[in-house]
């Protein structure tokens, strides 16, 4: 499915998710939904796919990615989002825009537009790897091995263990 | 009366009512059916302030919008531009549209896309008098001003040249370009891409902290409203349902459309809560006598099918119209029906 709630009213998007999950639970089919509405991915999906420019940046189920992203593109995309409580605090979302698809920029395709890019990401760019022994990826500089560089701590957050207790415990209910 | 001189309200409306006239297909001419687009709406724009209008689409909020920009004219009720009405049936005129202007939805539409940015925004300047010496260096200061830099390198772009974001900013410069007191901007960030979208919001944010512009600010991301907006309107079926000061609307919804909405906004932080939304009614079904959300409400009471709900206060600069918030609705109604009925008399007699 592409973007099929993106021009609808919230009202009736999730008249349109409940019927989709509905209709999934009884028929049991497979299910790919694009969107660039990543709130709406984290309640629906279980595994999200972020791409970038015409390439995947990151994979990992949709827990994962929204309470620990790896990629300085989930983390500016999740901080693009208002939020619905607490305090009001001026956010920045992600400085300059989306790049021209034919004169794509050397080395990492982000790195124009990353708070965390270095020398080597605009030379090299980084190819979609495995974080660790997780089922996770990611296409970042900063989570290579060879990498001498600090992981910044907000791309180095933990799941917090409360949701994650949480979600087999749905299971069985 | 020492606040309303440190804020000015710069636009005004009084009772703003729009009702359009449709044929119904298949049905005999004299069959037509009306359309409450927009019904009383009140609301001031004051200087330096974000006012934010949430509405689902069909809601009138564009309408609304409009009516402010004068390009639609209300079918009743009254608008009033720094302290002076103005007259129903005068024309739009170059000086009321040097003071609101409106930014539109989709940036690619509404700048045309066989000319280049220098004449987008030269001919509103040519238009209100500027002089053509000044054109360059004031088109220039229109682009640094909505943060496009350096100028140069705009001014010669086609739009199709430009993002969606980058393009939105030249909409919002060729509105400012005219000096305006007040801004409207009908869905400005709705068809951006994500990632620049908190962009044009602080834009908007900053025209109105450092240049005292009024902006209403119309959405459907009640979350951005939140973000932005000083005070929080809520439109359902062309009628004000809900409007309130600061976040309180988001935090402490008092009218249940307004608390539908926010539970249907996607919640990462908890996916399983489940908005309740009544299926057995048709989504679309808004009723012609009574509170136009009653077919769809969990809490309706025989109160809401008979009679329109007056706006109730519910907190500090926060109002909901619906009857939940009646200290006695039964006895209300009795007065309206007794009114109505006295009505029904009238125009019999």
């Amino acid at each position: 499915m592409d973007e099929p709630t993106t021009a609808l009213d919230v009202v009736t998007q999730r008249e349109i998710i409940n019927e989709l999950l509905d209709l999934r639970s009884h028929l049991g089919f497979a299910m790919i939904f694009i969107t660039h509405d990543l709130s709406l991915l984290v309640e629906l999906a279980d595994e999200i796919v972020v791409m970038y420019a015409g390439q995947i940046v990151e994979r990992a189920g949709a827990i994962e990615l929204f309470e620990a992203p790896r990629h300085p593109y989930t983390l500016g995309l999740l901080n693009s989002f208002p939020p619905m409580h607490g305090e009001r605090r001026e956010l920045e979302g992600i400085p300059g825009s989306p790049p021209d698809l034919s004169d794509l920029p050397a080395g990492c395709n982000f790195h124009t537009r990353c708070p965390y890019a270095m020398e080597r990401c605009s030379r090299e760019e980084p190819a979609l790897v495995a974080l660790g022994d997780s089922e996770r990826s990611v296409a970042c500089w900063l989570h290579a091995a060879d990498s001498s560089e600090r992981v910044p701590i907000e791309l180095s957050r933990q799941v917090r263990t409360a949701s994650a207790s949480a979600a087999p415990g749905g299971d069985e209910s | 009366m020492t606040e309303a001189m440190r804020t000015p309200v710069q636009l005004s409306a009084r009772s703003l009512t729009r009702h359009f006239t449709t044929r119904i297909p298949g049905r005999f001419l004299h069959a037509k059916r009306t359309v409450r687009a927009v019904e009383d709406v009140s609301l001031d724009l004051i200087e330096g302030r974000v006012t934010a209008v949430v509405g689902e689409s069909g809601s009138g909020k564009s309408v609304l919008a409009r009516m402010l920009a004068r390009t639609i004219s209300p079918t009743s009720g009254e608008l009033i531009l720094q302290g002076l009405p103005i007259a129903k049936h005068a024309k739009r005129t170059l000086d009321y549209a040097s003071r609101v202007q409106l930014v539109l939805q989709d940036p690619y539409a509404s700048n045309n896309p066989v000319h280049r940015i220098r004449h987008s925004l030269a001919r509103p300047l040519l238009i209100h008098g500027a002089h053509k010496n000044d054109v360059e260096n004031l088109s220039k200061a229109a682009l640094a001003r909505v943060s496009l830099e350096p100028p140069e390198r705009f001014l010669d772009r086609y739009p199709h040249e430009l993002s969606g974001g980058q393009l939105q900013r030249v909409s919002i410069a060729r509105a400012l370009c005219v000096k305006p007191n007040v801004l409207l901007a009908d869905e400005p960030i709705s068809m951006l891409d994500v990632s620049v979208r908190l962009g044009v919001l602080n834009l908007l944010r900053g025209l109105c902290d450092d240049e005292h512009l009024a902006v209403l600010y119309i959405t459907h991301d009640i979350a951005s409203a939140r973000y932005l907006a000083d005070e929080t309107i809520v439109m359902y079926a062309g009628q004000v349902v809900e409007r309130s000061r600061g976040t309180a609307l988001v935090d402490e919804p008092a009218h249940p459309y307004t608390q539908l909405l926010i539970a249907s906004v996607p919640n990462p932080t908890d996916p399983t809560s489940q908005a309740p939304v009544r299926s057995e009614h048709s989504s679309f079904e808004i009723a012609e006598q009574g509170c136009p959300f009653a077919p769809r409400c969990s809490f309706a009471m025989d109160v809401c099918r008979q009679s329109d709900p007056p706006d109730f206060k519910v907190g500090e600069g926060h109002s909901s119209r619906c009857w939940l918030y009646a200290s006695e609705p039964e006895a209300v109604v009795e007065v309206a029906l007794t009114e109505r009925r006295r009505e029904g008399e009238a125009t019999k007699t």
